[in-house]
């Protein structure tokens, strides 16, 4: 077996165990869930906007000097 | 904030009590996200409105996204705590299901760190002039 495919069979072998640690952790979700659902974790709060705030600057720059070209 | 881990302790189950105030938490987290994102877009649209021309509004935007950098950081480190204190509630109520004894100081000291990120937050926003929830 090539080394290139030692990377490979290793690199399936993280993301299968990454799969089953996300299963497992999951089912625990679910179980607690079931057995007190009064007692159940909000879902995460949102990720920061910054970068999709920034990423607005291009319409909002063409909305201003857009339409100042225009008038 | 200290109001946090003092509900951790009084309660009959310290652990129902951790989850209530990680979801209070949550809560706030959210409402803090959407204050900051309002005033961030508020500030930009300011600022482009003022600038004579179109570099100077390039300018200005790099100014107000600069000043605003600091806040989401540490909005997304009071989020990353606030997930990490999820997931240590998370493990105990695992081993409290399944019987077992879980170490209590885990989960209130990932609370003080929960605690202590929204506070770095806080003073972020603070310093933009954001006023952001307190934490009971």
């Amino acid at each position: 077996m090539s080394a290139r495919d030692d990377t490979r069979l290793a690199l399936d072998l993280i993301s299968g165990a990454a799969a089953l640690g996300l299963a497992v952790a999951e089912g625990v979700r679910q179980v607690i869930a079931a057995a007190r659902p009064d007692i159940v974790l909000a879902e995460p709060p949102p990720a920061g906007r910054y970068a999709e705030i920034v990423a607005e600057d291009a319409a909002v720059l063409a909305r201003r000097f857009g339409e100042d070209e225009q008038t | 904030m200290g109001a946090l881990l003092i509900i951790t302790t009084g309660c009959a189950s310290r652990l129902d009590a951790s989850i209530a105030a990680v979801n209070g938490a949550q809560a706030f987290l959210v409402h803090a996200n959407d204050t900051l994102a309002a005033s961030h877009r508020s500030a930009r649209d300011t600022a482009v409105a003022a600038a004579p021309d179109e570099p100077a509004a390039r300018r200005l935007l790099a100014e107000v996204h600069a000043r605003y950098l600091r806040a989401w950081q540490a909005y997304d480190a009071a989020r990353f705590a606030w997930l990490g204190t999820a997931a240590s509630v998370r493990a105990a109520q695992a081993i409290e299901l399944a019987g077992g004894d879980h170490e209590p100081r885990a989960v209130s000291l990932a609370l003080l760190e929960l605690g202590a990120a929204y506070e770095a937050f806080r003073a972020a926003a603070l310093a933009l002039a954001v006023k952001a929830p307190v934490l009971p």
